[in-house]
């Protein structure tokens, strides 16, 4: 796809982006969530809660940056 | 199952990327197949864009018409699609990158040097952390450093709440996913690779001159998908050198739009 503007977020890099966010999501706060699970000495629970809200996040990132046009 | 015995077969293990030294051993400066076929492939890549360009014409002549269209591959069909004409200073880089990797990744095949210097993860993590250094500098040096991480952290037109989720989002997806995504990508695909490739005519070596008769019409099918494997690994070779610079360019062209 030709990008002549040079704006980013178009095309292929679009794919690209998306992909980086939706993966960032679920890591990051699954990460911040399993930290939060070993030092309140909780089983998994907060893990699952971060996976969940970083993707729900992610999503929501992903309609802001690219899906409103 | 079949047995590892004596003459038996022998499945590749992780040991094939810690080949023994040939040269200098027990010193920092050994030297193993793998790092052999990094400094040959190295002087091939240097040697060709040399002899091509020893004595540009403007009409070009025998090797400098290949140089020029191995040069125009990453100009016209990277460079300008991805970042847009100025980003042609940047091509000096993406050239160097796309045919390094290249050369790297097609080593794997090439008899005698049959595995990639690619394979081992210093290469891709080193030719990663250049990308992820200049991208960044180029980024900070465009936009200015507020405004660089303004861009890249803080997404406009957000409630101010919602930064608390986004923002640790956006700083792993921008900082530390692309480099490592860079390396992994390119690291697997060539371990994989060879590792494929290895399994496919090991098994072959077995099947034909070590197990008994009614195996042996199975080698010549693992010769097969050997060869077809071979193949394959020629696609990925290509493919894999030109995914790590269109990524690099396309973080370049991210960091060169000052962009709201």
């Amino acid at each position: 796809m030709s990008d002549q503007q040079g704006r980013p977020g178009q095309g292929d890099s679009l794919v690209w982006s998306v992909v980086a966010t939706l993966v960032a999501g679920p890591a990051v706060w699954g990460a911040i969530g399993y930290g939060v699970d070993k030092l309140a000495g909780t089983d998994r629970v907060f893990l699952g809660i971060g996976v969940i809200v970083g993707f729900v996040t992610s999503l929501y990132l992903v309609y802001v940056k690219y899906g409103r046009g | 199952m079949i047995a590892a015995g004596e003459g038996g077969f022998h499945a590749p293990t992780i040991d094939e990327f810690f080949p023994e030294g040939v040269l200098f051993e027990g010193t920092i400066f050994e030297l193993n197949r793998i790092r052999l076929v990094m400094i040959v492939m190295t002087i091939v890549v240097g040697g060709f864009f040399w002899l091509a360009f020893r004595k540009p014409q403007v009409v070009p002549r025998g090797l400098q018409n290949v140089g020029e269209v191995a040069i125009d591959f990453v100009k016209f069909q990277i460079v300008d699609e991805v970042i847009g004409k100025e980003g042609r200073r940047f091509l000096p880089y993406l050239t160097t990158l796309f045919f390094l990797i290249l050369a790297f990744n097609i080593a794997g095949i090439i008899p005698p040097l049959q595995i990639a210097g690619t394979s081992v993860i210093a290469l891709p993590m080193l030719l990663a952390i250049c990308t992820w250094v200049l991208f960044n500098y180029t980024g900070i040096k465009e936009q200015g450093l507020g405004h660089y991480l303004k861009v890249n952290l803080f997404p406009s037109g957000l409630p101010k709440v919602m930064y608390v989720l986004v923002t640790p989002i956006e700083f792993a997806s921008t900082f530390i996913l692309r480099p490592v995504t860079l390396t992994l990508r390119l690291l697997g695909n060539m371990m994989a690779g060879h590792m494929v490739l290895l399994l496919f005519f090991a098994g072959t070596s077995y099947l034909l001159f070590d197990a008994g008769a009614l195996l042996k019409p199975i080698g010549l099918l693992s010769f097969g998908m050997g060869f077809a494997f071979t193949a394959f690994e020629i696609l990925v070779a290509v493919l894999q050198a030109y995914i790590f610079t269109l990524l690099t360019a396309v973080y370049l062209a991210g960091a060169m739009s000052a962009e709201h």
